[in-house]
């Protein structure tokens, strides 16, 4: 039962992760930078979905558009208004680590600037006494968060693998150049995702409001095990992310058993560490191809 | 260079020399700590952005409203934010200290950014005065610290007390990981085992984490008679009791005095028959300016405590003490009715108090008896 229990833990935080790791992968296999702000358009999304919600009094589905689109803005915007004008002032990826950096700050304080600190819970589901399934107490909700992370997963592999649009996304991941000199818009592409990650960022931002209560400072939490299961998935490979963050769902759910719970970040991070020594390419990255 | 210009630039440094060393000797001529006449610098540290905002701005209200009881210019007062972090508590501390010349501080909030501060308030011998930091280890953090809120060594030895007198004899404690939740979890459970309960678990989670669904798995396979959450963010609070009621669990819920707190509320359904034991949040007399002053607003947690804070300031400033030293010996004879009750401050820099204990039913804190 326990057991039971650690995995559906482990399912539930590593659903999160996943959708904000594989829009951070996404938007790195095309640009090469880290875009750390992305766990902060997770939390735009959050609070999208909440003043959409409580505030502006739209029904729940609007709410919901309003936020991812909110998010995608967002998060597009960072492109347009920052990246952008620095990569063609001749940025290199670790200027553009900083950008991110700074509008990681820069988005924390703007939240908590028009927000304000107190807890902002939606209730839109009633806090229940959760289903026994297999042993494991899980409520419709998170059952909810898991399939409808999946599902989001499973779309993004069929885009990115069947459509025109995932094969070029691709080719510019796999040798931005290489693309280039084919005719295809490289910076567009690049710009495109943006676009897709940020709305995929809009949605975790709204399963995260619904599971748990926003605060402007969640976004730097989400990125941090994001990040990490990009990392040990294998950065640039979009399943190996989604791979990635189960894994570090379910280790820091499982570490916490055996070792005093006070350890369940270290726990993530030594999986990292681990990882970055032994293996640092990830679960499924490649370490031929492109190298910076 | 010739013979006349090396004559003359000898001369210069020679010069440069003799003078900086005469105003180094000047300067330490002067007594070490000189306030200029004016108002007597004050400064405020504590949490305005972070999880613990809601605090650092509840107290910040109650600052206010005690320094508007002196006349204007007696005393001015220097904010700054540390989001209860302690490198934060430290810099601001260091700042307040060497550029602004404070000669007593009200803060730190949390009782681990109030420790990480306190040795340079000792050293540069600025009175500190916490509204809310509880940790048993304030008492011995040195001659210039006081608070306005009673150790944790009551309140924990209370709460286990209430535990145990509620028949409820298997105690499991889930606490935040930093120096609040760990002094408390010790006094909890020291005091139950000591009156014959059994604690069952301690679980711990970090100070702004929102998911503890696995400690909570943990605290459930020990079956628990009650537990008692210990937390200083709201945030950490509301999630921790929905997981506990959507894992099911069975328990009588108490908590530590960061659970009284509106926002706290905002768990619904999860939040009731929660017992928390509280300190006062102010006297009748407190609360009714409080709401005049702030469009009829409540006093948040710790507001009452912070008001009695920056009133001792006062009330030393008005006995004609400016400096830290002369503000830390006016201390120890200091006693007045203050709105969280009354304070005089022991030898420790603590002061004595009671609690209140309530509970949640249909959304509000009810008191017990």
């Amino acid at each position: 039962m326990v057991f039971s229990q650690l995995i559906a833990n482990g399912l539930i935080a590593g659903s999160i992760y996943a959708l904000v790791a594989v829009g951070f992968s996404l938007i790195y296999s095309t640009n090469r930078f880290m875009h750390f702000a992305h766990g902060n358009i997770v939390a735009v999304g959050a609070y999208g979905l909440w003043y959409g919600f409580t505030r502006l009094g739209l029904p729940f589905v609007v709410s919901v558009l309003f936020a991812v689109a909110v998010a995608l803005v967002s998060g597009w915007g960072t492109y347009r208004f920052i990246y952008l004008p620095l990569k063609r002032r001749g940025a290199s990826s670790s200027i553009l680590l900083i950008a991110g950096l700074a509008l990681m700050f820069f988005f924390e304080n703007l939240i908590l600037l028009i927000f304000g600190s107190s807890v902002k819970t939606l209730n839109y589901f009633p806090t229940v006494r959760g289903l026994t399934i297999l042993g494991a107490t899980v409520t419709p909700r998170q059952i909810g968060i898991v399939v409808i992370s999946l599902f989001f997963l499973l779309v993004l592999w069929f885009v990115m693998r069947y459509t025109k649009m995932g094969i070029t996304i691709r080719a510019v991941a796999g040798h931005a150049e290489l693309a280039r000199i084919g005719g295809v818009n490289a910076e567009r592409i690049q710009e495109l995702s943006f676009i897709v990650g940020s709305a995929i960022a809009g949605i975790a931002g709204v399963l995260v409001a619904l599971e748990q209560n926003s605060t402007p400072f969640m976004g730097t939490a989400l990125i941090i095990k994001g990040f990490t299961g990009a990392v040990v998935g294998g950065i640039t490979s979009l399943p190996g992310a989604v791979l990635g963050s189960y894994l570090v769902g379910l280790v820091e759910n499982f570490g916490a058993w055996f070792l005093p719970s006070g350890y369940k970040d270290a726990i993530a991070f030594g999986v990292l560490v681990l990882f970055l020594l032994l293996r640092p390419a990830g679960i499924l990255g490649v370490t031929k191809g492109v190298r910076e | 260079m010739n013979t006349a210009s090396k004559y003359l630039t000898g001369v210069v440094v020679a010069l440069v020399v003799v003078w900086s060393g005469y105003t180094i000797y000047q300067q330490q001529l002067l007594p070490k700590q000189t306030v200029p006449a004016g108002p007597v610098k004050i400064g405020w540290i504590g949490p305005l952005s972070g999880g613990a905002a809601s605090y650092g701005e509840s107290i910040k209200r109650g600052v206010e409203m005690a320094a508007k009881e002196v006349n204007p210019g007696t005393v001015e007062i220097v904010y700054e934010d540390t989001k209860c972090e302690a490198a934060d508590a430290v810099n601001a501390m260091t700042k307040l200290v060497t550029v602004d010349h404070v000669s007593a501080i009200v803060g730190e909030v949390c009782s681990g950014a109030t420790l990480a501060a306190a040795p340079i308030a000792n050293q540069n011998k600025v009175v500190m005065i916490s509204p809310s930091s509880t940790s048993p280890k304030l008492s011995d953090a040195g001659a210039y610290i006081f608070r306005t809120i009673p150790s944790d060594t009551l309140q924990g030895s209370f709460g286990a007390q209430i535990v145990y007198d509620h028949g409820l004899r298997k105690l499991a404690v889930l606490y935040s990981n930093e120096e609040y939740g760990i002094g408390f979890n010790d006094v909890v459970t020291a005091k139950f085992k000591d009156l014959g309960g059994e604690v069952v678990a301690n679980e711990a989670f970090g100070r702004d984490d929102v998911d503890m669904r696995t400690q909570i798995t943990k605290i459930r396979d020990t079956k628990p008679d009650a537990i008692y959450i210990i937390v200083n963010n709201p945030d950490s609070a509301v999630a921790a009791l929905k997981q506990l009621k959507e894992l099911g669990l069975n328990a009588a819920l108490f908590g530590s005095e960061g659970l009284k707190s509106p926002d706290v509320l905002k768990a619904g359904s999860a939040a009731e028959g929660l017992t928390v034991t509280s300190v006062s949040s102010g006297s009748s007399g407190f609360v009714d300016r409080h709401r005049a002053e702030y469009d009829g607003a409540d006093p948040g947690p710790f507001a009452a405590q912070g008001y009695d804070a920056m009133r001792a300031i006062n009330l030393t400033i008005l006995g004609g003490a400016r400096t830290g030293e002369e503000i830390e010996k006016a201390l120890r004879t200091t006693s007045f009715d203050g709105a969280s009750g009354h304070i005089s401050f022991d030898e420790q820099g603590d002061v004595s108090g009671g609690y209140n204990v309530l509970t949640v039913k249909n959304g509000a804190y009810v008191p017990v008896n």
